[in-house]
C-alpha cells in the first residue's frame, strides 16, 4: 500500500457524502420555481459573482478580522487567567462560582448589554466575540494547569526551576492539549458570535449580508451568503487543526506510539 | 578534613569527618500517624548508602524529607553544614517513576538541559554538558528522541543522566530500578556503580529490594517497625569493584542478606509486607 493510494483514499472517503448531498441538492433543485428554494445552478452562478473576489474583500475579510481579534483576545485572556487560577487555588476557589455563572450564561444573551454599553461597531462585534469565546478556553487551561504530574512538580521543586521555567517548560506544555481543546469549541462558537454581531450591529460582514439579502427579499444571494459562510467555517476548522498538528506533534506521536507499542 | 574520593577499599567512607549529609532525630507524622521517628544517621562524603525496609515502611516520606522536598515534623536534615529547608543545591534527585518524571514534551536532551537552563547556564555550555551526562549513562545516540520513544531503563537514564547534568555533589534515588526488567535493573545498578565510582559522588539509595541494597551500598540502613526507626546500619564489607555474579555469589554476600533479612523481619513490624 502506497502512500499516495491511501491519501487518495482519504480523500475520497471524506469527499463521498458533501458530492452527494450536493448533488442531490442539484438535481432536485434543477427546475424550481419556488422563490425560498431556487435552483443550486442559479445560486452557484450568482455564487461567483458576488464572492470572487469582490465579497471576499468587503464583507469576509473585515468578518474575519474581526473574529481574528476576538478569538485572540479570548485565547490571550483565556490561558493567563486560566493559568493564574490553575496555579493560585484560592483565587479560584474565590471566584469559581462567578466564572461558572457567566459561563452559563449563554453569550448571545449578553449582546444587549454589550450593545449598550460599546454600541452597534467593530468594538461591540469584536467584544461579543472575545466574551462567548473566553470561557471554554479558560476553563480548560484551568484543567490542564492543575493535571500537571505531582512528580513532575517535585522534579521542578528538586531542581529549583525558575517560576517562568515551570510555566514555560512544564505547565504550559502539560495544559496544551486541553487548552486546544477548549479553543477549539472556542472557535465554533466565535463564528456564531460574530454572524449574530453582525445581525445586530451596523452593516458589513458576512452576517449582515446574509441577513440583508433576505431582507430585500434577494434569496439567491441569501442562499451564496449561507454557503461562503459554510467553507469558511470549514476552512477556519482546517486550519486550526494544521496549526495543532503542529504545536502538539509531540502529543499526538505519544498517543500513537502508547496505542500501538506494547 | 575528608578522605580522599580514592572509593572505600572495603572500608566504607562513613568514617570521613565531615558527612555530606546528617539526619538529626528525624521524624515525620502524618496527623496522628507518626511515619517515622528518632533517626539519627550521617552520610559520609563519597560514601553509597542504601535504605531498605519493607514496603509502607515510609521510606519515599523519608527521602522526601531528606532532600526538602516535604519539610519533616520533627528533627532536621543537614546537608553540607546548612540545615535543609527546601531542595538544596547540590543535590539531586532521581525519581522511582521515569515514566512520569521526565516532560514528554521535550527531547530527551531538553530534558536534561533545563536544570542547566534554570541555573543560568549558557546555551552552548547547556548542551556541552548534557550531552556529556548523557554519555556518562550510555545515551549520547538518542538525544533528539523524545523520552517515550525509549524503553524503560533508557528513561531511566535520562532521568539519572539529568540528575547527572547539574553536576551535584550527592544524589538520591527512591526505587529508581523498580519499574524495569531485571535484565535492565542489573545494567543499571552496574550503571550507577559506575558513575559514582567516576565522579566520587555520595549516593543515597531507597529500596525495598535486599539484593539490590547489598549488591550496591556501603552501609545498609535498615528502616523498621511502627513508627519506623533506623534499626541497624551494616557495613558492607564486600569487594570493589562489585560484579553482578561473583559478588552475588561470595558467601559474603548471602550472610548479609540474610542478616538484613531478619533485622526486617524481627524488628517488630506487623506487616507481612505484601
Amino acid at each position: 500500500m502506497s502512500t499516495s493510494m491511501s491519501m487518495v483514499r482519504r480523500v475520497l472517503w471524506e469527499l463521498w457524502l458533501p458530492v452527494l448531498l450536493v448533488a442531490i441538492w442539484w438535481f432536485a433543485s434543477a427546475n424550481s420555481t419556488n422563490f425560498y428554494f431556487p435552483p443550486l445552478a442559479d445560486i452557484m452562478d450568482e455564487f461567483v459573482d458576488i464572492w470572487f473576489f469582490e465579497g471576499i474583500r468587503t464583507e469576509i475579510w473585515p468578518s474575519v478580522q474581526r473574529l481574528a481579534l476576538g478569538f485572540g483576545i479570548a485565547v490571550v485572556a483565556g490561558v493567563v487567567l486560566g493559568m493564574l487560577l490553575g496555579v493560585v487555588d484560592w483565587l479560584d476557589n474565590a471566584v469559581r462560582p462567578i466564572v461558572e455563572f457567566l459561563r452559563a450564561t449563554p453569550g448571545v444573551a449578553i449582546l444587549p448589554v454589550m450593545v449598550l454599553l460599546l454600541g452597534l461597531g467593530t468594538s461591540m462585534k469584536v467584544g461579543i466575540i472575545a466574551l462567548v469565546a473566553t470561557w471554554p478556553i479558560l476553563l480548560n487551561t484551568i484543567d490542564g494547569v492543575r493535571s500537571v504530574e505531582p512528580v513532575l512538580r517535585q522534579v521542578a521543586a528538586s531542581h529549583r526551576l525558575k517560576l517562568s521555567h515551570r510555566i514555560r517548560f512544564i505547565i504550559l506544555p502539560n495544559a496544551a492539549p486541553q487548552i486546544f481543546a477548549g479553543a477549539r469549541t472556542a472557535l465554533a462558537i466565535s463564528v456564531v458570535a460574530m454572524v449574530i454581531s453582525e445581525m445586530v450591529g451596523t452593516p458589513g460582514g458576512i452576517g449582515y449580508f446574509i441577513l440583508d439579502a433576505q431582507r430585500s427579499f434577494n434569496t439567491v444571494a441569501m442562499w451564496t451568503g449561507i454557503i461562503a459562510l459554510g467553507i469558511l467555517g470549514y476552512l477556519l476548522n482546517k486550519l486550526f487543526a494544521l496549526v495543532e498538528g503542529r504545536a502538539l506533534s509531540w502529543h499526538r506521536g505519544m498517543t500513537a506510539h502508547n496505542n500501538g507499542g506494547k | 578534613m575528608t578522605v580522599t574520593t580514592e572509593n572505600t577499599a572495603g572500608q566504607p567512607a562513613a568514617t570521613s569527618d565531615t558527612p555530606v549529609i546528617q539526619v538529626q532525630g528525624l521524624g515525620h507524622a502524618y496527623g496522628p500517624r507518626q511515619i517515622f521517628e528518632g533517626l539519627e544517621f550521617s552520610v559520609g562524603q563519597g560514601e553509597f548508602v542504601c535504605i531498605v525496609g519493607p514496603s509502607g515502611v515510609g521510606k519515599t516520606t523519608l527521602l522526601q524529607s531528606l532532600t526538602g522536598l516535604l519539610q519533616p515534623s520533627q528533627g532536621a536534615v543537614v546537608f553540607e553544614g546548612t540545615t535543609v529547608k527546601s531542595p538544596p543545591e547540590g543535590l539531586a534527585i532521581v525519581f522511582q517513576d521515569y515514566s512520569r518524571s521526565l516532560m514528554p514534551w521535550l527531547s530527551v536532551l531538553d530534558n536534561v538541559a533545563l536544570p542547566l537552563r534554570s541555573m543560568g547556564i549558557k546555551k552552548a555550555e547547556r548542551v556541552r554538558m548534557a550531552t556529556e551526562a548523557l554519555t556518562e549513562v550510555g545515551l549520547r545516540d538518542v538525544t533528539d528522541a523524545y523520552p517515550w520513544q525509549l524503553s524503560g531503563g533508557m528513561q531511566q537514564r535520562v532521568a539519572i543522566a539529568r540528575a547527572l547534568a547539574c553536576q551535584p555533589r550527592a544524589i538520591v534515588m527512591d526505587e529508581p530500578f523498580a519499574s524495569v526488567d531485571a535484565q535492565t535493573r542489573a545494567e543499571l545498578e552496574d550503571l550507577v556503580l559506575r558513575v559514582r565510582d567516576h565522579l566520587g559522588i555520595t549516593v543515597m539509595l531507597v529500596t525495598h529490594d535486599i539484593d539490590e541494597a547489598v549488591y550496591l551500598a556501603d552501609t545498609v540502613l535498615v528502616l523498621s517497625g511502627k513508627p519506623a526507626t533506623v534499626s541497624a546500619m551494616i557495613p558492607v564489607e564486600l569487594p570493589v569493584p562489585r560484579h553482578q555474579l561473583d559478588t552475588k555469589a561470595l558467601p559474603k554476600f548471602a550472610e548479609l542478606r540474610t542478616e538484613v533479612y531478619r533485622l526486617i523481619k524481627n524488628s517488630g513490624a506487623p506487616s507481612a509486607s505484601a
